[in-house]
């Protein structure tokens, strides 16, 4: 890397440790949720801050609650002045005089605010800006905080593919395709892409389709001296990434994918051209076998 | 008295007693529990196809399915877990995890995942040091001419048979797999309350081969091309740091990534199974020089970095403002081949520049602001940039044709190629208001624009793009949602010439066909899709009910449309070159991808029929057809078009050389489950089917179907090209399984039957325009016709096959 991006980087660094430092330095403790604000209902209640009174009649609840990650954490550290069990529900004082539904958060929106008391930083930073929580998705849509179902994650569902399946149903068609990510068979899950608490597009856990599948493939990154454009644009371009009935998860049957863009003449516009191999094999990669990019002094034809 | 005293002593006694009576048993301060199962697995593949285990490794083994194991102390707060699924095979994954709550956090993770591509796959080469592949002998080819005529047939058709004769005597199995094993290990730290610092560190390596080809000879008709396995032995190592301090109402967030990737095997040369050179010589001497190796480079070393900050920030009215900025540098230098293995033979042999030099920076920058200004209305507004720089430098090349020469060494000027850095930038901004509205119903509504600029390609974009959603709940046990999505994107001036910066030689060099300086490089009528004007619809409807607790029932349909009509009208790119065709003119009508239509459609329902009784079942239908167009011409009139007026390979003027494909791609996918205690707690049968039937369609018109004139093409005509056979796939899998807890295990016996039935016209070695020489390893056109280019030397057809699979599995689970 060249000395005056090293210094840039450098810089940007540094920038970036001081104002860590300066917020570290200058923070103010967190503000407390403001309860009545997501339901009225619960104006002029307090903490009773105290788990022992939940389990009288909310006893049945707490042995599977007891193996999640909550309860042990809240065990070690109980959270300063709610309670355990107040720290998620709210202040329950109005609730042991008269023991109704009333003080229950129903809006999605509302219980995203009651995680994000803990929740907010991280690969959530920006879950308020997007598509899930635009949607009316809220924490609860998928996870289930009293009772582990998944290895992972406190998730409603065995797995996180199971959970994703409850509302993108058509993506668990793609995954059972002929192409596809190794899903099905457990070697990645919808995480492995997608970051379900974020508010890039397509929810991806990077900035663009590349920079994500670029993540495993990076055999595919480099840049090259020869780039086929549209790859360096979008892997999607050519690519389903979910699952396809073509081979090597391509939007369409081999040539016929190139051809869609490619018509210089001759052997290259017609799907059968008794020249080359095209419809056998792998179509036009059968020489073109670069595809992707090539690092070949005569690779501007890609076939090397 | 006294017996009033010795009551009270004996009454004493009894509640001392009672108070030094043993103490009631303690939870232990440390928890312990944890599962193990393991077992005996079965296999039967019937054809012992890859595509059973293409991601899976399934033998006849003893394995651990699955194990966990946690230690908690609830006082002190610590934890430690392990779990692993598929321990001891090569799809097992290892997770560990231990830690302080509040306070610090490790995590390591080890992932295997399998990639079969073929238990079948034959080759004549011998990997003789990583990258260098040989044959044992060559075939003994007479007939020694690439650019070969009509009266060659017979010479050619005898090498066919020669080359058939070859592989039944040298083809040998090959391994054709790959084998992925991704670790990683990341520590978090709370140093305080309000900072936590990350360290990751990511090693992926893969290793193995898959399927490649490797071309030699000029450019068609005159290639010899052969498929080979291509050496994969790649190594990854990522190094993250980060970190995010919480302040009172804002998070903010710094992170540096460095990615390296190293391929092992820079390089892979194979033996040309055709040519038979001097001892010591690069190449054999055909009608021109023709090297004895074929070489190319692979996937080269790379670098990425990343800086990336992030800023997030709680503001009055429930609103939230969110930056990212983020950095990124992606680099490799690679020395560079020569520009053919016989570059001896070459009169330019000298590169602009000995190493590659490639180098793209990108930044980023994402701003995104909610706010709920009222209690019904929520305002959501972003800006999203992406700037995508090249920095890779642009040098005039060579292009040597495919490791051969003109005995004369020279290349012609229509290879004077200049590398282009192609690069581009994003920009997204949108706004969209959701009103909450009465009987718990919402309403969105957003705007958004796109516009995307270029550098050497036709076309900047800018799209803009409306969006509604109707969400509503009208009982508590139905939820009912529709959206629209509408996007109009503009391509602007396509400057379909733009291809012309690709080539460093003059008009004045070359006046002829091969010039697209002079004529046209592709067609003036191709639109390419991903740059073209596009008209986008998509509606999602989304239903969801649950009338009683225990049964929920939803439905799902979308559907989308990408038209990619872009108003083309006829053109006459000739236009004043004072060529005697300057005033011809295309057709007119757009080439290349027209429209793209997807409809999806399911259903989902479960119920528990009582305690310990439940079923569930869906129901998937995805449907995608999409139109393309081509037009068929002849490359070397594109100057003097009017000379193949009235040839099978016409000029590109012609409406009748035009082709259409509609392709009609079509999945069912079904499954039904339930989960059944036979006996309450004392054996549970869980049982699953699962099927997906798909099938691919291309009806096929025009030029290949018929000549330009109409006259009907029989089969082995060598542009001939009709509907081809139905693509259909089918795949069944049944599970079943039995758990019996015996005392302290659980005793489980599982069974799966999986069928799998693959037709596939592009792996078949039959077909109108396909037939096979001696063995499937050795393809041809049905033309037989005298040029090179269209016999495919291959590791076999269908190389992974259809199967039917049984697989047994016994073992126990051990809870404690």
């Amino acid at each position: 890397m060249s000395q005056h991006r090293w210094r840039w980087m450098v810089g940007a660094a540094a920038a970036l440790v001081a104002s860590l430092a300066w917020s570290v330095a200058s923070a103010k403790p967190p503000k407390p949720l403001d309860w009545a604000a997501l339901n009225p209902a619960f104006a002029g209640a307090t903490f009773v801050n105290d788990t022992a009174t939940c389990a009288t009649c909310h006893g049945d609840y707490l042995e599977a609650y007891g193996k999640t990650k909550h309860a042990k954490a809240f065990a070690a550290k109980s959270p300063d002045g709610t309670g355990e069990c107040e720290s998620c529900h709210g202040p329950r004082s109005k609730h042991i005089e008269n023991p109704t539904a009333e003080l229950k958060i129903a809006a999605a929106r509302s219980q995203s605010l009651v995680c994000a008391q803990c929740h907010e930083g991280g690969t959530r930073m920006g879950w308020k800006a997007g598509a899930h929580h635009t949607a009316d998705v809220s924490c609860t849509s998928c996870h289930t905080v009293m009772t582990p179902k998944s290895e992972r994650g406190l998730l409603k569902s065995a797995t996180a593919a199971e959970t994703c399946y409850t509302c993108h149903a058509e993506v668990r068609t793609d995954i059972n395709k002929m192409s596809h990510h190794p899903v099905r068979e457990g070697r990645m899950d919808c995480a492995s892409c997608h970051n379900v608490h974020g508010s890039t597009p397509s929810l991806l856990t990077k900035a663009t389709v590349n920079d994500t599948c670029f993540v495993c493939h990076t055999e595919k990154r480099g840049p090259y001296v020869w780039e086929h454009a549209p790859v360096r644009e979008n892997c999607a371009t050519c690519h389903t990434p979910h699952g396809s009935n073509n081979r090597n998860l391509l939007n369409a049957k081999d040539s016929f994918l190139c051809l869609s863009c490619h018509s210089y003449g001759g052997h290259i516009n017609l799907p059968r051209y008794n020249r080359t191999s095209n419809p056998y094999g792998s179509g036009c990669v059968n020489c073109h076998t670069s595809v992707h990019g090539s690092n070949h002094p005569s690779g501007a034809k890609l076939t090397r | 008295m006294i017996r009033l005293m010795l009551l009270c002593v004996i009454l004493s006694a009894a509640e001392a007693s009672g108070q030094t009576a043993p103490p009631a048993p303690q939870a232990p301060p440390v928890e312990v529990s944890g599962s193990i199962a393991s077992g005996v697995l079965g296999l039967d593949n019937s054809t012992n196809s890859a595509k059973l285990t293409e991601y899976r490794d399934l033998r006849n083994n003893f394995f651990v399915p699955d194990m966990n194991f946690a230690m908690a102390d609830r006082t002190a707060g610590w934890y430690f877990g392990l779990s692993g699924v598929n321990v001891s095979r090569d799809d097992q994954t290892i997770r560990a995890e231990a830690g302080l709550f509040g306070r610090w956090r490790l995590k390591a993770g080890w992932v295997e995942t399998p990639h079969n591509f073929s238990n079948k796959a034959v080759t004549p080469y011998i990997q003789r040091r990583p990258g260098v592949f040989t044959v044992p002998a060559t075939v003994p080819i007479t007939f020694k001419k690439l650019a070969t005529a009509a009266a060659d047939t017979a010479g050619v058709l005898a090498s066919d048979d020669l080359i058939a004769a070859y592989q039944a005597a040298f083809l040998a199995p090959t391994p054709l797999a790959m084998q992925t094993n991704a670790g990683s290990f990341a520590a978090r730290w709370l140093a305080v309350d309000s900072l936590a610092l990350d360290v990751v560190y990511d090693r992926r390596d893969k290793s193995g081969s898959r399927p490649t080809y490797g071309p030699i000879g000029d450019r068609p008709p005159r290639t010899l091309n052969i498929q080979l396995a291509e050496p994969v032995d790649y190594n990854t190592n990522e190094v993250t740091l980060a970190a995010e301090h919480q302040g009172g109402q804002y998070q903010l967030r710094g992170e540096y990534q460095f990615s390296d990737f190293a391929n092992q095997v820079d390089t892979m040369q194979w033996q040309n199974i055709y040519t038979n050179g001097q001892p010591g010589a690069t190449y054999d001497v055909w009608d021109r020089s023709v090297s004895v190796f074929g070489v190319r480079p692979l996937s080269p070393d790379n670098r990425y970095h990343n800086l990336t900050g992030m800023f997030g920030t709680n503001l009055p009215k429930d609103s939230r403002f969110t930056a990212t900025v983020a950095y990124g540098i992606l680099e490799q230098n690679e020395t560079l081949l020569p520009y053919s293995y016989n570059n001896d033979q070459l009169a330019v042999r000298t590169l602009p520049r000995v190493s590659a030099e490639a180098a793209i920076n990108t930044l980023n920058f994402v701003a995104d602001y909610t706010i709920t200004p009222t209690p019904r209305l929520n305002l959501r507004a972003f800006y999203r940039s992406y700037d995508l720089n090249n920095d890779t430098p642009s040098s005039n090349w060579q292009y040597a044709t495919q490791d051969t020469s003109n005995l004369n060494g020279t290349v012609s000027y229509v290879n004077k190629r200049v590398s282009l850095p192609y690069a581009w930038n994003r920009r997204n901004a949108g706004v969209d208001a959701t009103w909450r509205l009465p009987a718990r119903t919402s309403l969105l509504v957003g705007i958004e624009r796109e516009s995307m600029d270029r550098d050497y390609r036709e076309a900047d974009t800018a799209e803009n793009i409306f969006r509604a959603t109707l969400r509503t709940r009208g009982a508590r046990w139905a939820t009912f949602e529709a959206r629209a999505l509408l996007g109009a994107r503009d391509g602007g001036d396509y400057h379909n010439t733009v291809t012309r910066e690709g080539y460093w030689y003059t008009q004045s060099d070359g006046v002829d066909n091969n010039n697209p300086a002079l004529t046209f490089d592709n067609h003036p009528d191709m639109r390419r899709y991903d740059v073209s004007d596009r008209i986008r619809q998509q509606f999602d409807v989304r239903a969801n009910v649950t009338p009683r607790d225990l049964v929920s029932l939803s439905a799902y349909l979308r559907y989308r449309h990408d038209d990619f009509d872009s108003e083309v009208a006829p053109t006459q790119p000739l236009l004043g070159t004072g060529l005697p065709d300057q005033a011809a003119i295309t057709p007119g009508g757009q080439l290349g991808r027209l429209e793209d239509k997807r409809t999806r459609f399911g259903v989902d329902a479960f119920t528990e029929v009582k305690a310990g009784l439940s079923f569930n079942a869906f129901l998937n239908f995805d449907r995608g057809t999409a139109l393309d167009r081509s037009l068929e011409f002849n490359e070397n009139n594109k100057a003097n078009p009017s000379a193949v007026a009235t040839a099978e390979l016409g000029p590109w003027t012609r409406a009748t050389s035009q082709w259409t494909a509609e392709h009609d791609d079509q999945t069912w996918s079904a499954g039904v489950g339930t989960t059944w205690q036979i006996v309450p707690d004392k054996a549970t049968l869980i049982a699953d089917y699962t099927a997906s039937l798909a099938s691919i369609d291309i009806n096929y018109a025009g030029f290949g179907v018929t000549n330009f004139d109409g006259t009907p093409f029989p089969p082995n005509r060598q542009f001939a090209f009709s509907p081809p056979s139905t693509v259909s796939e089918d795949w069944h899998v049944i599970n079943l399984r039995l758990e019996i807890p015996v005392r302290e295990v659980v005793v489980v016996t599982s069974y799966t039957y999986e069928n799998y039935a693959l037709d596939d016209w592009m792996q078949a070695d039959a077909a109108p325009w396909v037939e096979s020489v001696g063995a499937d390893t050795l393809l041809r056109d049905t033309s037989r016709s005298f040029q090179w280019g269209n016999r495919l030397f291959n590791l076999g057809t269908y190389l992974a096959p259809r199967y039917a699979a049984h697989i047994g599995f016994v073992g126990f689970r051990y809870r404690f």
